[in-house]
């Protein structure tokens, strides 16, 4: 908040609009950008992150960055650009070597959905976490599989506890299913899928 | 006494020259010292093989050809010295864990000491260990960090926990011969006191870099040999102190080359002058412009100007191709077929070629599928997994099974290994599948023999007397199933006893080995492997002892490090497992002729004509490393400041895989093919990699080309026919030509010639002939002949209207469960059937009163009544599954409070009515207490209707008895007349037909029908939307158990069944609402006389027309379809029938709703007359009906069985088993 935002005078005959320009330049503070679809989001990005890598006297490396997409196409589509930015620039400045660098660590770049991007750090400090390096992202069906094989367990512990007549009884009494294939069982599935975990979720009764 | 480098570029002739020299000293003195070639490991077969080639004299004893891990041995041999177990990864794994459990409390934050985490620490520690970093120096480092406030505490505190797992480790590393570490160190240290190298030459070939320990080797070997000469993949020589740029392609070798340098001058050997390869073009590349082009590209003309090259303006040769496919597969057979044509039409031999992938798990499978698909021979440079061979999964499971308490999963996989079990085989192995997850065997109850019963019915049902498999004479089903178990088990309990009785580490492992020695392991893999011997395999013979040797190896080495360590079993079973997950199989030795398959990074290929580079996708190439080590990235280089040297990081790996593309796309010397796919096998989409663009730009005639999964109606017909390339797969595509074009495509006509060529070779033509006959597959089923029906069915068919019902739903069905008596495996859980058969026989208990002549106001409590019923049944269900678990036994409570329930309704119904049960559970059928209906269906067929009504009920009214039948439901059931017309709902009307029919006989006196009623046996609640006062909600409860179905249209039948009714109104208990002018109302379910005679008709004609169909043979696949209702939602069959609305010849039989009473009543009386015969029939079952059936009926009242059905007063048997099962199973179709 505190921070002003610099935003150095657009030079004559550029090619951005007002805004575009404050976009791609005002510095010393973080900056959100809100446009319709269309505008130039995305080409304003890359020129931001392109005359960063490019400046050559705060010399920047292309995999100390962090840019997150929502898609992978869309990660993709960046760094595509970002690549033919950078070989552009190369170019006309044959002979830097910090661009060329670049050009060579793209590939370790951090341009990448949010999701992998998050996998990746969890991954990497999963040890620090107690969690197996070598853990891998569940598929849908086996998930499923696990939550019934943990359900049923749940269930036959909290039956035992709480004896045929204690809440959980009454519960499918209320919720159950008839006869047949549900077998007097409340849609557990259901009401999992459905309450609020992300946000503060509560201890029922 | 000296170093000598020769450099070049790729495909320079470096192999080349160092062949020839050595070619040329063996000419000089074939018997001189000894000529050294070192080369990489996987690279031994190979080179040797050149070097015979190369050699005109045959002798080859001076010169040989060795990696360091060989030269090792060869030198150990020599000077002494070898230990007897080696620690290799899994070990060095194995005791860093222990060290992570066993310090617990004092790392910071390596606390979780799982095997991932155990596998990357001996990584780095290994790394460290062979840079020379030693655990004080990481230490003091640690306490450096920790110490200065600057540093990142994180970074101290991993480095702290790094140095103590690794003082740790290395002290019980102690005085233990490490694999590959030691070995070359060893190596190093006995080089000066060998003989054999006295005077030697040394070349090194086909390295690119050395780790610490092959410096050292190479150190000794300067000076004790007369000349080493190492050759690198290198632009030019780097000298001592020449730091090459960390963007030069040649950035590794460069770096190689001066430490080697740097190393001779250190170890005081002179460097002679490097041999220089620069030739214009290389030899290699001689024959291709565009493969020197490419080369010139990939360097870029070296630094600084690297990425700026001219376009390639020469003539196209078709050296390089750029192939996108859709998927790997299309991918790989693209290459496959590229392959094909090289070897037919360039004379190249399958030794000129590789395949590259730079990740090859990823692609082993499909090149193996593909390359096997089109007989291609293949070298797969890479070691399997051994983790399906069976012995590991015995293992595996064996360990689970007893240290999981016998979970039934575990457990049935050790016995699928055919390993367990001595004489018991296969059969067995299944047999007792099925009983165990029939019966609920589970944990203990694998050795408790109270469990293993018999599985039929439940306990209140009669023993049916089947004993199921024929086993040892004088053996019950259950002995025989025990035995079984004992035959597959008994090692497994010996183990756990072991497991149990065992001290140490040692103890496990001895207990372990003792159980496959205990099954005999040993011998049956022998037997196995002299099997696939004989089968002409060899290769797979081998893999069995490979697997033994490699257990045996894991436990040798589990006891050598772990083994005084107190036991703990589920660490043992734990370690073992990760040990089987790393175990792996050694390469199948290479042929003499066949492609290489390798990735750039490992496989060092000699004279390759053709390369296939496959995968060449964004992310892959170059491969985008992951930091997933203990370390990141920053990490290791803040540490290599602080002095602790290291391997090269994530970073300059990356750096570095430009020259491992480079490395890939200069092998080949005429050919170079590179592919990607858009989409992997899953169907995500893959983007090129970068490099693709470049090679486009470089070479401007060079367009991706698509190679599609399959030939395309409108690619050039040159393009299709590529896709012929081998029989099997032309075969396969001709046929996939043939049904398009049978669906009005184009044939493109050179097929024909695909055609003519697979009909000329008689082993293709009769799979040719096979698969053209798929073309015309219609998924039918003819009707079985006469004979078969007659076979299966016999002249006199028993059918019970439940069949009938299920043979007009989908006369398929019918089939599978009868005629093929197909039984769905049974599992150990509660099911619809079960609970309906515990509510008919806790509902006959509790009725059995009123049957006995006892008034409905005799029973003070018809609630407890039922329910004590319900308690006395339950725990007899089902070998007692409902006290099996918790969960069960709250069900249980639902059951009984169910059946409570309806015990209270039905106690009311009775005060209520003056219709009395004058029969429960009443069987009709040759040995029935009722007879049969019986039916001529001509050629001397006839049928009887068998089944068992589960209530009728009598009401003397003054024009004579009335009688009505009652079923119990477990779901909510109505009779829909839609249904009866159509003969899917025949049941209810069939039973009163036979009491009616039939009552003469067993009542005395001629009855009429008063109604057919079902009860839903439930425990309803209501959901209302405000308090209800008591008496509102009762009778709202009330109003849930009103029966369904239909009733006589007869003021006076109905008030005998509801008295409340005489008063009018509507009843709570039969579906009838009286209005105040005294007629039925339009909602009143009630048939007058005439409407049920002709119900009664039309249910016979429906009988007569389905015991005639069933007798043709009829066993169409043709389920129907009403009101987007069919039979096919809960058909066990749909696995065998393939049912398929999409598939030729399958469809619906659609049966269409009436639009109102009136037309339905139409339809009936339609059915009803219909087929003419159908009076014909009632009069002749009536006829029977009327003389009962047989001596019995002749003799009426003279012999004892005659007298029995005479009077039935009661039912005689009240369950057996069968027919009422599957009568109740109808009930949960409909629930659903």
């Amino acid at each position: 908040m505190g921070e002003a935002i610099r935003i150095p005078p657009k030079p004559a005959g550029s090619r951005w609009t007002d805004e575009q320009w404050a976009a791609v330049t005002a510095g010393g503070s973080r900056l959100l950008v809100s446009a319709a679809a269309g505008s130039g989001k995305t080409a304003v990005l890359v020129e931001r992150i392109i005359s960063r890598i490019a400046d050559e006297s705060r010399p920047l490396d292309v995999d100390a960055m962090l840019v997150a997409t929502f898609t992978k196409a869309a990660a993709a589509e960046m760094k595509a650009r970002i690549r033919s930015a950078l070989e552009e620039l190369l170019e006309r400045r044959p002979d830097s070597r910090h661009l060329r660098r670049q050009l060579a660590l793209l590939p370790r770049a951090s341009i990448t959905t949010l999701h992998a991007f998050c996998l990746d750090i969890v991954r990497q400090y999963a040890p620090l976490a107690g969690i197996d390096p070598d853990f891998r992202v569940v598929g849908e069906i086996e998930a499923e599989l696990m939550k019934s094989d943990v359900l049923d367990e749940l269930l036959e512990e909290r039956y035992g506890a709480e004896g045929p007549d204690g809440p959980l009884a009454r519960l499918a009494e209320r919720y159950g299913g008839g006869g047949g294939g549900g077998l007097f069982h409340p849609p557990f599935s259901l009401i999992y899928d459905f309450f609020p975990r992300h946000h503060g979720a509560r201890r029922l009764g | 006494m000296a170093l000598r480098l020769v450099t070049g570029r790729s495909g320079s002739g470096k192999t080349r020259y160092i062949l020839h020299e050595i070619h040329q000293r063996l000419k000089e003195d074939p018997a001189g010292p000894l000529l050294l070639l070192l080369v990489p490991e996987q690279a031994t077969f190979q080179t040797e093989q050149a070097l015979v080639a190369a050699q005109e004299t045959g002798g080859a004893m001076r010169a040989q050809v060795l990696s360091f891990r060989r030269l090792a041995h060869r030198i150990m041999q020599e000077t002494g010295g070898s230990a007897v177990v080696t620690v290799g990864e899994l070990g060095r794994a194995m005791l860093i864990r222990r060290a992570l459990v066993a310090n617990r409390d004092r790392l910071r934050l390596f606390r979780g000491e799982t095997q991932g985490l155990a596998v990357r620490l001996n990584e780095l520690l290994t790394e460290w260990k062979r840079y020379g970093v030693s655990p004080e120096q990481a230490q003091q480092t640690a306490e450096a960090m920790a110490a200065s406030r600057t540093d990142d505490p994180m970074l101290a505190d991993k480095l702290h926990d790094l140095a103590l797992v690794y003082r740790e480790t290395e002290r019980q590393l102690a005085g233990r011969w490490q694999d590959g570490e030691d070995m070359l160190r060893r190596l190093a240290e006995n080089i000066p006191a060998s003989s054999l190298l006295e005077g030697a030459e040394v070349w090194l070939d086909g390295f690119h870099g050395f780790t610490p320990q092959e410096f050292a080797v190479i150190g000794a070997l300067l000076k004790r040999c007369r000349r080493v000469t190492v050759a690198l993949c290198l632009d030019r020589p780097y000298g001592a102190g020449e730091t090459p740029d960390e963007l030069d392609l040649f950035h590794r070798t460069a770096e190689t080359s001066r430490a080697l340098c740097e190393l001779a001058e250190a170890e005081g050997v002179p460097v002679e002058p490097a041999v220089r390869l620069e030739p214009d073009v290389c030899p290699r590349f001689a024959d291709s412009p565009e493969l020197v082009r490419l080369e010139a590209a990939l360097r870029g003309g070296g630094p600084p100007r690297d990425g700026v090259v001219p376009a390639y303006a020469g003539p196209s040769a078709g050296g390089i191709s750029v192939h996108m496919a859709a998927n790997p597969r299309a991918e790989a057979e693209a290459a496959a077929r590229d392959m094909l044509r090289r070897v037919r039409e360039d004379g190249l031999r399958w030794r000129d070629m590789a395949v590259f992938v730079r990740q090859l798990d990823l692609y082993a499978d499909t090149l193996r599928a593909v390359l096997d698909d089109y007989r291609i021979p293949y070298f797969l440079d890479r070691k399997a997994s051994a983790s399906h061979h069976p012995l590991v999964e015995l293992v595996r499971s064996a360990l689970e099974a007893v240290s999981s308490g016998w979970r039934t999963e575990a457990v049935l996989r050790c016995v699928k290994t055919d390993l367990l079990g001595g004489m018991a085989g296969r059969d067995e192995a299944d047999e007792l599948e099925n009983y165990v997850l029939a019966a609920g065997i589970d944990g203990r109850r694998w050795h408790d023999d109270g469990a293993w019963r018999p599985l039929d019915g439940d306990d209140w049902d009669e023993d049916t007397g089947e004993t199921g498999e024929a086993g040892a004479p004088g053996e019950t089903t259950d002995e025989r199933l025990r035995r079984i178990r004992d035959a597959f088990v008994e090692p497994l309990r010996r183990l756990e006893r072991n497991f149990r009785a065992a001290k140490t580490f040692r103890g496990l492992c001895e207990a372990a080995f003792g159980f496959l020695e205990d099954i005999r392991a040993a011998d049956r893999l022998e037997k196995w492997a002299a099997a696939d011997l004989a089968a002409g395999d060899p290769g797979r013979a081998r893999l069995h002892r490979q697997v033994w040797d490699g257990i045996v190896g894991l436990l040798d080495q589990l006891v050598e490090l772990a083994g005084e360590d107190p036991a703990d079993i589920s660490l043992f079973c734990e370690m073992v497992h990760a040990g089987l997950e790393q175990l792996r199989l050694g390469v199948v030795p290479p042929a003499l002729d066949a492609v290489l398959i390798g990735s750039p990074e490992r496989t060092r290929p000699d004279r390759l004509q053709a390369v296939y580079f496959l995968g060449v996708n964004d992310g892959v190439v170059p491969l985008a490393i992951r930091d997933d080590g203990p370390l990141t990235e920053e990490e290791r280089e803040r540490l290599s400041a602080a002095g602790l040297r290291m391997a090269p990081g994530a970073r300059r790996r990356l750096l570095d895989e430009r020259f491992l593309i480079y490395l890939a796309l200069t092998a080949p010397s005429r050919y170079l093919w590179i592919g990607y796919p858009i989409a992997n096998e899953e169907g995500e989409g893959l983007l090129p990699s970068e490099l693709i663009r470049r090679l486009c730009r470089w070479f401007p005639g060079l367009r991706p080309q698509w190679e599609a999964p399959e030939p395309a109606a409108d690619d050039p017909e040159e393009r299709q026919l590529a896709h012929a390339a081998y029989p099997g797969r032309a075969l396969t595509l001709w046929i996939g030509q043939i049904r398009a074009w049978r669906q009005g495509g184009e044939l493109a006509p050179g097929w024909w010639s695909v055609h003519r060529w697979l009909v000329e070779r008689p082993v293709w033509r009769e799979r040719l002939a096979r698969l053209i006959l798929s073309l015309t597959h219609a998924n039918r089923e003819p009707p079985l002949s006469a004979e078969t029906s007659r076979l299966l069915y016999g002249d006199r068919l028993l059918l019970s209207v439940s069949r009938m019902e299920r043979f007009v739903a989908c006369p398929f069905r019918h089939f599978a469960a009868h005629g093929l008596r197909l039984v769905p495996r049974r599992l150990y859980r509660v099911d619809a059937p079960d609970i309906g058969r515990l509510f008919h026989a806790a509902l006959r208990e509790a009725m059995e009163k009123l049957l006995a002549g006892e008034s409905a106001d005799a029973v003070p409590d018809w609630r407890l009544e039922a329910a004590a019923a319900a308690e006395r049944l339950v725990p007899r269900m089902r070998s007692e599954i409902m006290l099996s678990s918790h969960r069960h036994l709250a069900v249980a409570r639902k059951l009984v409070d169910a059946v409570a329930r309806a015990g209270d309704v039905l106690g009311r119904h009775a005060r209520a009515a003056s219709f009395r049960p004058v029969a429960l559970e009443v069987e009709f059928g040759p040995h029935g207490a009722l007879p049969p209906l019986t039916v001529e269906l001509g050629g001397g067929r006839t049928l009887d209707v068998i089944g068992r009504i589960d209530r009728i009920d009598i009401s003397d009214s003054p024009h004579g008895p009335l009688l009505r039948v009652i079923d119990y439901k477990s779901g909510d059931m109505d009779l829909a007349l839609d249904e009866v017309a159509q003969g899917l709902s025949l049941q209810m009307l069939t039973y009163l037909d036979v009491a009616v029919t039939h009552a003469p006989h067993w009542l005395g006196r001629p009855a009429a029908p008063a109604g057919v009623l079902y009860f839903h046996v439930h425990n309803p609640l209501l959901h209302v939307a405000r308090r209800l006062p008591r008496e509102e909600a009762e009778a709202k409860l009330a109003a849930k158990y009103r029966m369904r179905g239909w009733v006589l249209a007869d003021p006076d039948a109905v008030a005998r069944m509801d008295a409340s009714l005489a008063g009018g109104g509507k009843s709570s208990i039969v579906p009838v609402e009286i209005r105040r002018d005294g007629n039925f109302s339009e909602y009143s379910r009630v048939a007058g006389p005439d409407q049920w005679d002709l119900l009664r008709r039309a249910v016979r004609t429906h009988i007569r027309r389905i015991g005639g169909r069933i007798a043709a043979g009829e066993v169409s696949i043709s389920p129907y379809r009403m009101n987007r209702r069919s039979p096919c939602a809960h058909c066990e069959f749909r696995p065998v029938c393939l049912f398929d609305p999409a598939l030729e010849g399958n469809r619906y039989n659609p049966l269409r709703k009436a639009k109102d009473r009136e037309e339905m009543w139409q339809r009936l009386a339609e059915v009803a007359s219909g087929a003419g015969a159908a009076l014909g029939a009632s009069a002749d079952a009536a006829d029977r009906g009327d003389r009962p059936h047989g001596a019995g009926a002749a003799s009426s009242g003279s012999s004892a069985g005659g007298a029995d059905r005479g009077k039935l007063p009661r039912p005689q048997a009240a369950f057996s088993g069968g027919e009422h099962g599957t009568d109740v199973k109808k009930d949960g179709e409909r629930d659903g």
